[in-house]
């Protein structure tokens, strides 16, 4: 097991994101959902490691066409289908979709998801969003109901899930911010940390003989 | 060059006096003029440590004649116990590398909360020598390596072994036994995030821990070279007060630090709105007293020497320091003539000056901010900034237009269709693991940039944009155009954070990283820049500032533009 501070988590997951291919924001919110997520749910990482890594030949980072079939408005009401692979890029629609209320004074904004897949870092992205919004985040699925927090404690370690459900999500307000930076830090296990390394890795640019030269430092005498 | 004339006490007066704007600030070559000032960080520390009259001593010490081995300083601080670990190695010329990529130094070090006991000395030592490639616990607060100043290193500690002080001119003209080739932070490689220390009271200002860890390696690298004076003779002497008060740490910084002050808008925001109220509030001075009169005039006389000392080879850096000595001179003799004016001196002051380069104007600052401490001091707590930015996304786009209209004007303006204003970016180098800036249109890499390429992202989001209603909400625009979604929360934050957005193309082919450098720098409370290139630079820290010994004596914080001492009364620079 690696011990990481929650400054080096946040980090390597946002730099994770970026290296496959996810988009700045995404990568951010991502990264604060993993700080988030680790608190409640210590395998965290090491399941979105797992999921970066099986959907790799996915194209999981691309954004999904507002005028797909998929993603449809109805009033206050955001209605979407998301293949398992998608459910980062939709995670951040969802957390958007629902902070309208809480911001402007709306009405209650809802968001019908049907997924077959429930990855712990979109409950660590919802509580990240309820955190900054001061709002509670429900979610109401097969008759029961359950706050974000609460569901990613109940998450099974191995985060794998068998049934396609249809969530029914919403924030109310009044919910409590939560410190997102709280002392501590995580425990990851050698391969969960190695994946988010190596996807990383995959975020930096090679240095060239031209860019070499020009850096800081070429040319440097140390032995002054 | 312009010095206005004094303007009369009463249109001083008249004149209503506000805080300088974010447009005017936030300009690169303005960030590029900065100096150190009276809430820079090092200075908040050290008013701590004067304050507290800490004591800094030796806790453990496994030292051989060549001094290597380890050595442990423990300082008390806010009720705490906070101890330097440093291990000193013997390093080959080949291996001695001040840039990122070394693996090998003269010296490592962790700085550590509490006093660590020989099993824990023992056992952070396989990782604090490797730095990077080692594993840290939150106790750990601060990792740093240092190389050294071999050539003077090695005459300070044959001069004192010899019974006498070192060659003045030498010692004066490298100012430092070591230098820093890192100082790690806030979490990496599993050391405390800045969140487990930042409760305490001491360590709330931004860069407390980093600028402590500096402060005790200054004083370790003193320390080590008379311990190794002392085991060449029995007959050596002490370092002289005053040449250990001007020895700083050196310290090399390049593009690894610039991204820092796009990546913080919250933060930056309060660094600089921090200064700038500071500003107002001696501007707003109408009187001064005579112990202040007296404070600015030492003041002067000490910048006077201090600017003729900065020499640099730097040709660029030479001919700006040429302009703000003439310029600061023609002050000076202005004050002959006219002195301040009896009402609001310190904004006669700053008028003075305003007709003069951006060098110049900033150098006011600094001296304006020093001479007013019981107004400015308690602002060093309102320099960090916790919040993260955040998406408001029931914010219509007309809204959104708006706030782009009223802080992004000048990204507007700029024409993309011409290849100079977009011809660098920046990304992390795979070798280096460092930020680096690359030429667009010669380099691979350019798909993986930083997100600095604002111009390009505002332009974008205006043609979007003008695609919708201007009534729809931002959450529904973002399903639309998801690619604004960085840029958006950027603008919002900024409207917020007004002082967060550094007011230029960062990607243009004129965009020089020095000029962040030296921001950052400035409010460490680094001086006499001695850029290397338009991309990285030396500086000194802590030159001048208080000793160990000074501070137990709850000396002021007296520093700012510090000088070089006259060589010691009975100085032998030679062997007799």
């Amino acid at each position: 097991m690696i011990r990481c501070s929650l400054n080096e988590l946040f980090h390597m997951t946002r730099k994770a994101l970026l290296g496959c291919g996810f988009s700045h924001d995404v990568a951010d919110d991502t990264g604060w959902a993993m700080v988030i997520a680790s608190h409640h749910q210590p395998r965290a990482a090491t399941q979105l490691a797992a999921y970066l890594a099986h959907y790799q030949a996915y194209d999981s980072a691309r954004p999904v066409p507002a005028d797909s079939q998929r993603i449809t408005i109805d009033g206050t009401e955001l209605r979407l289908t998301a293949a398992p692979h998608e459910m980062l890029v939709f995670g951040a629609m969802i957390c958007d979709w629902l902070a309208i209320s809480s911001d402007g004074g709306a009405e209650p904004h809802i968001v019908i998801l049907t997924t077959a897949y429930m990855p712990s870092i979109l409950l660590g992205q919802l509580i990240w969003t309820e955190s900054q919004h001061h709002g509670q985040i429900t979610l109401s699925f097969d008759a029961c109901q359950m706050h974000a927090d609460e569901m990613l404690i109940a998450m099974p370690a191995s985060g794998e899930q068998s049934n396609i459900t249809e969530y029914r999500i919403e924030m109310k307000a009044g919910g409590q911010q939560k410190l997102v930076t709280e002392t501590g830090a995580v425990d990851i296990d050698d391969t969960g940390w190695a994946r988010l390394s190596e996807f990383a890795f995959r975020s930096y640019v090679p240095e060239s003989d031209a860019s070499r030269l020009s850096g800081a430092g070429a040319g440097l005498t140390d032995n002054d | 060059m312009t010095i206005t004339t004094p303007q009369p006490a009463q249109q001083a007066a008249e004149q209503a006096i506000s805080i300088r704007p974010a447009g005017q600030v936030m300009r690169l070559s303005r960030l590029g003029s900065f100096f150190p000032h009276r809430l820079s960080f090092m200075r908040i520390l050290m008013r701590r440590l004067c304050a507290e009259r800490s004591e800094l001593r030796i806790s453990s010490q496994s030292l051989d004649k060549d001094g290597y081995g380890h050595m442990v300083l423990t300082i008390q601080i806010g009720g705490m116990d906070i101890s330097l670990i440093a291990y000193s190695r013997a390093l080959d010329a080949e291996d001695r590398t001040d840039r990122v990529i070394a693996t090998k130094w003269d010296a490592s070090f962790c700085l550590f909360d509490g006093v660590p006991d020989q099993q824990e000395i023992d056992r952070l030592a396989g990782h604090v020598s490797t730095q990077e490639a080692g594993r840290y616990h939150d106790r750990i607060l601060c990792l740093s390596r240092a190389n050294k100043s071999v050539r003077l290193f090695a005459h300070v500690v044959q001069a004192l072994a010899d019974g006498r002080q070192p060659d003045h001119e030498m010692l004066v003209n490298t100012g430092y036994l070591m230098r820093t080739t890192a100082v790690y932070g806030n979490g990496k490689f599993g050391i405390a995030d800045r969140s487990v220390i930042a409760g305490h009271d001491v360590f709330q200002p931004p860069f407390q821990i980093e600028m402590l860890a500096v402060f005790m390696i200054r004083e370790y690298s003193v320390l080590l070279a008379e311990w190794c004076a002392t085991q060449q003779s029995a007959q050596a002497v002490a370092l002289d007060a005053g040449y250990r008060r001007y020895l700083g740490i050196g310290n090399s910084t390049g593009l690894g630090m610039a991204p820092f002050l796009v990546n913080h808008p919250c933060l930056v925001h309060s660094w600089m709105i921090v200064r700038e109220t500071a500003l107002m509030r001696c501007r707003t001075q109408e009187t001064l007293t005579d112990t202040q009169h007296q404070i600015f005039a030492d003041l002067l006389r000490r910048t006077k020497i201090h600017l003729s000392e900065w020499q640099v080879e730097d040709e660029d850096q030479t001919r700006r320091t040429g302009i703000l000595r003439t310029e600061f001179d023609d002050f000076l003799a202005g004050l002959n003539k006219t002195p301040l004016a009896e009402r609001y001196p310190l904004e006669d002051a700053f008028q003075r000056i305003s007709g003069c380069s951006e060098d110049m104007q900033e150098l006011m600052v600094s001296l304006l901010i020093e001479i007013c401490a019981d107004e400015v001091d308690g602002l060093s707590h309102c320099l960090s900034n916790d919040f993260e930015p955040r998406l408001d996304t029931s914010m219509r786009v007309s809204e959104l237009a708006e706030l782009v209209e009223r802080d992004y004007r000048w990204a507007c303006d700029i024409d993309l269709s011409m290849p100079e204003h977009e011809a660098q970016f920046w990304y992390v180098s795979a070798e280096k693991l460092e930020p680096r800036l690359g030429l667009r249109f010669e380099e691979e890499g350019a798909d993986k940039e930083m997100p600095f390429h604002i111009v390009r992202y505002i332009r974008q989001l205006r043609a979007d944009m003008r695609a919708v209603d201007g009534d729809m909400r931002l959450a529904h625009f973002m399903l639309a155009y998801p690619h604004n979604r960085h840029i958006i929360r950027r603008i919002q934050t900024v409207s917020r954070f007004a002082y967060g957005e550094i007011r230029d193309n960062l990607v243009a082919d004129s965009c020089r990283p020095i000029d962040l450098l030296r921001c950052k720098l400035s409010f460490f409370g680094a001086s006499k820049f001695d850029p290397k290139s338009d991309r990285w630079t030396r500086v000194t820290l802590f030159q001048g500032a208080p000793i160990p010994a000074d501070i137990a004596a709850g000396c002021d914080d007296d520093w700012l533009f510090a000088t070089s001492p006259p060589p010691p009364q009975g100085h032998i620079t030679e062997p007799e």
